[in-house]
């Protein structure tokens, strides 16, 4: 018996309560987003004086390690979490988690203004980002080497981007990998040859891309139409993610970025609201 | 770190040229000043010499041009060292832990021919040291997980190279090596995430081990996934398995049976709700070990026995966020197995290896906040005593089938401390353990967990 109350002391002496938070709200994700992020936060504590909100990017797959790790309240995906990470926190928290569609965004393809290319369908971009095309000329460019830029892999819009125009096809080894669509935007502004993706909100200073579903189909403009619609074939959802249903302060800060108010600051950045 | 550092020598080059340039222009009036009728008529003059400010500055912009290219092709080479090495992954944890059990007896109890037995269980020790090693690269995976904590020293646990398709919506991955049974929820449960400190009793007595040899075809679609393997069907824990009318494992990684065995498991996953059904249909064989002669009777020969298996299961798990509480999960799981005795290489049927057993897992897991959760199980096994032969031979057999049910609770308190750190802390009653229903063996621990 005594050996038992040794169990009981040593649990006691474990199970000794973490610090609770200091009432700010963390968000954590999506570089994508972050810009985003980061405009709702100002805003919200502008306008509801006492709140905090920290918002930092690293990447849709580090803000779900996050979530998962119980380091961040919030997180802010430009993909859909996979199976293995719904596992891994449901195994955690013994909870579905709960997905937010907060804004949506036409994955955008950037080519430099001087690029006489004008228009890609789906195959042309796999065949292009897995190095089966690997000269302009091949798709009515120039004769000129194709250059490849694209993201980190922690990145969301890497991961959207693998599944979607790659068919999970791994990524040319040429490929450059940036750290955020900006250095993607800057390296295609600079390389005449270049071509990268990113959001919508990057998507200044350079050519955009419209995007066929296939050889037959016309080319759909990432614009609010296309995007809303789904006849864009690369838009996409954007989320917030959380361990449990919403309550206290990261419901009303929800609340405020489904509302008008908080869907107008995503026109303004450059994305497409939900509603 | 490196791209940072170009980016600011690009910015310097950028930078340092207009100011170059500019300083350039403001001292052109000067040389070149307006013509004269006579400059006109006179030889034209030679190009004017750079100032020693310009050729300082163009030597320095050749000279970070030049270290931009070096930082560049090292940046190439660390960006390609750095995706590779993002492939590669390490993980793994270890378990220390505390056991008290009711039924210990402090001190050492010595056989005839003088062999100890430690009667006391309890004591400090290490139940689990994993470290995983995985790749994924094109098309393949490969994993590699180590248990430096085996009863026989270093055991490999998961080890098999995988193929990964990628042009299909299955996105279907092809293993071959050691894995576990696809079969079930519990055994599939990793020994990290696993809420209770050991698997159930139904689990333990028809895959222990929980391992085999062979190839597995793992693959989803949408909220379906499937996953069936073809493996040696001997699994390699346990020789004490010969008394439980199991196969044996004297055998090492050998596989003295040539029949293999299926086994599979079809899943749906709701998100809040997950099951599936597993099957597994093999042959066991194993060989009775001979016996010595004695002075009464002769040697026995070495008697290889073979039956034809069976298991079936069904499992579901529930998922439900309790506002202001944390996530409950209940879940459930069913098995039953059948051994059948047959004829093998003209050796007669031994009715008394065919039997049948059932079992069931019950487990609710209540989170509560994002630190703590309590947890509460009651599992059951039985072996049919009807499913044995009334042969007079079986009799003791069959006997001791009516009196073999199990039935356990246990409950217990988790704690994350961290991402990294988990404590444990659990109690067991077996309420019902081979006819008896008093038996002073409980079981109580703590463990503290850390993984990487």
């Amino acid at each position: 018996m005594k050996t038992l109350s040794g169990i009981l002391l040593f649990s006691a002496a474990l199970a000794i309560p973490t610090a609770a938070s200091a009432g700010s709200i963390t968000i954590k994700g999506s570089d994508t987003m972050v810009l985003l992020g980061q405009r709702w936060a100002e805003q919200y504590m502008a306008k509801v004086p006492g709140s905090a909100l920290q918002v930092t990017g690293g990447g849709s797959g580090t803000g779900i390690s996050a979530l998962i790790n119980g380091t961040t309240d919030i997180c802010q995906a430009s993909r859909s979490m996979s199976a293995a990470e719904k596992t891994n926190l449901r195994d955690r928290y013994n909870t579905p988690g709960v997905e937010i569609p907060v804004a949506r965004d036409g994955l955008s393809v950037y080519v430099n203004a001087a690029n006489s290319v004008k228009e890609l369908n789906m195959d042309q971009l796999r065949l292009i980002f897995t190095g089966k095309i690997t000269n302009w000329k091949e798709v009515g460019g120039s004769d000129s080497k194709i250059i490849l830029y694209s993201r980190e892999n922690s990145s969301g819009t890497y991961v959207f981007f693998k599944e979607h125009v790659l068919k999970n096809a791994d990524y040319a080894q040429r490929a450059q990998s940036m750290p955020g669509t900006a250095a993607v935007v800057n390296a295609v502004a600079k390389e005449k040859n270049g071509i990268g993706y990113g959001g919508a909100a990057y998507a200044k200073g350079i050519r955009v891309l419209n995007i066929k579903k296939d050889a037959e189909s016309p080319a759909v403009e990432p614009n609010l139409v296309n995007v809303q619609s789904g006849s864009y074939p690369l838009s996409r959802p954007l989320f917030f993610y959380l361990r449990n249903k919403a309550t206290g302060d990261i419901k009303a800060f929800i609340d405020w970025v489904l509302s008008a108010e908080g869907q107008e600051i995503v026109t303004k950045v450059g994305y497409f609201p939900v509603k | 770190m490196t791209r940072n550092i170009l980016h600011i020598l690009s910015i310097s080059v950028f930078l340092a040229a207009p100011a170059a340039l500019a300083q350039t222009e403001a001292t052109a009036p000067v040389e070149a000043a307006p013509a004269t009728a006579a400059d006109v008529a006179a030889p034209q003059p030679e190009p004017a010499q750079p100032s020693a400010h310009e050729t300082a500055m163009q030597e320095k912009i050749d000279s970070l041009e030049l270290k931009v290219a070096g930082l560049e092709e090292t940046g190439a080479a660390s960006q390609a060292a750095i995706a590779s090495a993002s492939k590669l992954k390490f993980s793994g944890f270890v378990q220390g832990r505390y056991e008290y059990h009711q039924d210990a007896i402090n001190g050492v109890t010595y056989s005839s021919s003088g062999t100890p037995t430690v009667t006391n269980t309890d004591r400090f020790m290490v139940r689990h040291a994993y470290l995983t090693t995985q790749y994924k690269g094109t098309n393949a995976e490969y994993v590699m997980q180590l248990d430096a904590n085996n009863k026989d020293g270093i055991a490999f646990k998961d080890v098999y190279a995988a193929f990964v398709e990628t042009w299909t919506p299955l996105n279907m991955k092809l293993s071959v090596g050691q894995f576990k049974y696809p079969f079930g929820y519990e055994l599939l449960q990793s020994d990290a995430e696993r809420e209770m400190p050991e698997r159930a009793t139904i689990e333990k007595f028809f895959f222990d081990g929980e391992r085999d040899r062979g190839a597995r075809l793992q693959g989803s679609y949408d909220f379906f996934n499937f996953s069936v393997a073809l493996v040696n069907g001997t699994v390699f824990d346990g020789s004490k398995n010969l008394a439980a009318n199991k196969d044996p494992v004297p055998y090492g990684s050998a596989d003295p049976n040539e029949f293999k065995d299926w086994v599979g498991r079809l899943g749906v996953d709701f998100g809040d709700i997950v099951g599936g059904v597993s099957g597994y249909y093999g042959k066991g064989l194993y060989v009775k070990p001979p016996v010595a002669a004695t002075s009464s009777a002769p040697a026995v020969d070495a008697i290889p026995d073979s039956r034809t298996k069976y298991r079936v299961g069904a499992d579901v798990q529930g998922y439900v966020d309790i506002p202001g509480v944390g996530g409950l999960a209940l879940k459930g799981e069913l098995i039953y197995g059948k051994d059948t005795a047959r004829q093998f290489h003209g050796y007669p049927v031994d009715p008394c290896k065919t039997s049948a057993t059932w079992g069931f897992i019950l487990t609710a897991v209540q989170n509560i906040s994002n630190d703590f959760g309590v947890v509460a199980r009651f599992d059951g096994k039985d072996t049919l005593a009807s499913s044995i032969s009334d042969d007079q031979k079986c009799k003791d057999i069959k006997t001791a089938a009516g009196t073999d049910r199990v039935l356990t609770l246990g409950g217990g308190f988790l704690y994350y401390a961290s991402a990294n750190v988990k404590a444990t802390f659990t109690y067991e009653h077996p309420m019902e353990q081979s006819g008896a229903k008093q038996l002073d063996n409980d079981f109580a621990m703590a463990q503290l967990q850390a993984r990487f």
